[in-house]
């Protein structure tokens, strides 16, 4: 009992130890936001300051291009998550359930694409959109974006895909559905899980990144949240507290989602190791 | 009307890999064909090319006199129950049942009356808002068999569909499958490994092994009058004895095995054939009900009788299997269990040479 006692203190000692590590940004993040002025270093240990505004804001909503911003990101991640999970859910099937001269080499590609570090593919990605004419576009930003996400994608739902058996379709072709009909009646509803974690990924690439959409989008009004926040930087100075509160309103759809999608994405993550 | 028809079909898998070939089988309208055999006979994938989910790569398949050869799965008018049930996980039972039905798109209301008939045939009425999750093996095989029936198929397929079920659970939904055919009065092929259930439930039985078709007869021919060594083994528990000899002529037709343990005289028996075979290679069958203990001296012209030592008896409650080595083969008798011998006791057998069968030693086709 004591030997367990003690293992257990230092259990939540460890526990409690990260969980610290990982609000403490946060909450100095919203107490920046709080702030008068653009105070970033603060001596009180206070989360909300004494002076506490929400001046950052209103002024980020009201005076800014924020709303711009937030629009453009979103609207770009569901376009990116929507091509996301209609091109790897189809793809993966077939990379599934299909033997087709060329599928060994197309699954072997499409791994290796991932083994390319993104900085290194950004020079050539962008000499191809600006001989396209798709550079600083919706369009061009939201291809880089699904190309990126789609091979993890891919396999990912063709691995999901393996572990249904054959014989759910082959029934449902019997019961009178076209082949189409029987993926999208049978198959499609029971890699839920697997579409969930698809689609979560698609959003995360195109919500939160940075280093391609700083190359790519040149004019404000296209600019991404991230782009978005990065310009409240300068030479000489930072904005800090609409620095702050941006971070902080950019994070809130992303735990929202997270929090909505546990249920699937803990039973996608499982799935496989039981099955029945 | 719902004749099944295949003519010279072949199947061949990638790499030239030969699993079905020149089979020719006529399933009679309201018939319930078996096929049988050792798994990789053959025997699925013949059940799976008459419902469409395997290509057949060369013959002809009829349903209804109607050429099916590239007519989608759904267009057969065919249902088909799967090892492994194959239900839905995501629709409780009525849906399960149902679906197939609004793929068809039904009227509503007759879509109910049918999936309620089934489900009264079937007993399982108190389970139509169940997952296939929360359902034991056996109401899922039920499920399964519904989805199969509210449909009006004029085919049924079943492909194992009791291999997955406990001992007891097997007997009892064999029974049930055999009184649906009577009830449906529908066509049914099903496929099973198992020659009791074979034996029990088909009105004729189709022996594959190696992709071929080995015989196809009622049951009790099959038991009776086996075409070959193979289908002699295959039905029958346990199955039937071999022992190696010739066939010689010495003062009439006479067998003698391999060591000359067994010679007798076979000028009582009818069959000609047997003179055609002197001196070649041929197999004794003996099934193991007809050896018989020696216990008084009635002496029959047709019997048989040797000596062996007892290896193995197994009391079966109200039979005994006794494992004996007859001239360097091992054989099982079945005798009535009130015979309880030790290991190693020598005793005297007795088997009547009317009821044994003679194989060609290298085609290995009944003589």
């Amino acid at each position: 009992m004591k030997e367990n006692k003690l293992v257990n203190f230092f259990i939540y000692l460890f526990l409690i130890l990260f969980t610290i590590a990982a609000l403490y940004p946060v909450i100095n993040v919203f107490s920046i936001s709080l702030r008068p002025g653009d105070k970033l270093l603060s001596t009180s240990l206070e989360i909300i300051p004494d002076n506490a505004t929400l001046k950052s804001y209103i002024e980020l909503f009201a005076e800014r291009e924020f709303l711009l911003w937030v629009w453009n990101s979103t609207f770009i991640s569901f376009i990116v998550t929507l091509t996301g999970v209609v091109l790897a859910s189809t793809a993966g099937y077939a990379l599934s359930r299909f033997n087709f001269i060329g599928k060994q080499i197309s699954m072997m590609s499409i791994i290796t694409t991932q083994m390319f570090p993104a900085t290194m593919l950004l020079l050539p990605m962008y000499i191809m959109l600006i001989e396209l004419g798709l550079s600083n576009s919706y369009f061009g930003i939201i291809i880089v974006y699904t190309s990126t996400a789609l091979p993890f994608c891919v396999w990912q739902m063709k691995g999901y895909y393996d572990t249904i058996p054959f014989s759910l379709e082959e029934a449902a072709r019997i019961d009178g559905c076209t082949r189409f009909q029987a993926f999208y009646k049978i198959i499609l509803p029971l890699a839920a899980p697997a579409l969930v974690i698809t689609a979560l990924f698609s959003f995360m690439t195109a919500w939160s990144e940075y280093i391609v959409a700083a190359q790519i989008l040149q004019d404000t009004k296209l600019y991404t949240l991230p782009i978005g926040l990065k310009s409240f930087q300068s030479n000489l100075t930072t904005e800090w507290g609409l620095y702050a509160a941006a971070s902080l309103i950019v994070s809130i759809p992303v735990v929202i989602l997270f929090i909505i999608l546990s249920k699937w994405l803990v039973s996608g993550l499982t799935l496989g190791s039981v099955k029945g | 009307m719902a004749e099944v028809k295949l003519e010279n079909i072949k199947k061949v898998y990638e790499g030239n890999v030969i699993a079905v070939q020149d089979v020719n089988l006529t399933v009679e309208d309201r018939e319930f064909v078996v096929l049988v055999g050792p798994s990789g006979c053959g025997k699925s994938t013949t059940l799976r090319m008459i419902a469409g989910l395997e290509e057949i790569t060369e013959g002809k398949l009829y349903i209804d006199n109607k050429l099916m050869n590239d007519v989608a799965p759904k267009d057969r008018d065919i249902a088909m129950v799967f090892q492994n049930y194959a239900l839905y996980p995501h629709m409780n039972v009525f849906d399960n049942m149902a679906f197939g039905l609004k793929i068809r798109k039904f009227p509503k209301n007759e879509i109910k009356k049918r999936v309620e008939v089934a489900a009264k045939i079937l007993g399982i009425e108190n389970l139509l808002d169940r997952k296939p999750k929360a359902l034991s093996g056996g109401q899922r095989q039920r499920v399964a068999v519904g989805r199969a029936i509210v449909r009006k198929p004029k085919v049924f397929l079943f492909d194992e569909p009791l291999s997955n079920l406990d001992a007891k659970l097997r007997v009892q939904m064999r029974t049930e499958i055999s009184k649906l055919h009577e009830k449906l009065e529908a066509t049914m092929v099903y496929v099973t490994h198992d020659q009791t259930e074979a034996m029990t439930m088909g009105d004729r039985i189709v022996v594959m092994k190696d992709g071929i078709v080995h015989q196809i007869d009622t049951p009790l021919n099959l038991y009776y009058h086996p075409a070959n060594k193979f289908v002699a083994s295959f039905i029958g528990s346990p199955s039937m004895n071999f022992i190696d000899g010739k066939i010689i002529s010495e003062n009439g037709l006479k067998y003698r095995s391999s060591s000359g343990l067994l010679n007798f005289k076979l000028d009582t028996l009818a069959n000609k054939n047997l003179s055609n075979a002197i001196n070649k290679k041929v197999y004794l069958g003996i099934r193991p009900e007809d050896f018989r203990i020696k216990t008084d001296e009635t002496i029959s012209d047709t019997m048989v009788t040797f000596e062996s030592i007892i290896g193995v008896s197994e009391p079966m409650g109200n039979e005994t299997y006794i494992y004996f080595i007859l001239d360097g083969v091992q054989c099982v008798a079945r005798v009535d269990s009130m015979f309880n011998f030790k290991t190693a006791s020598q005793v005297s057998f007795q088997f009547d040479f009317t009821k044994a069968h003679f194989f060609d030693g290298e085609s290995e086709n009944r003589i």
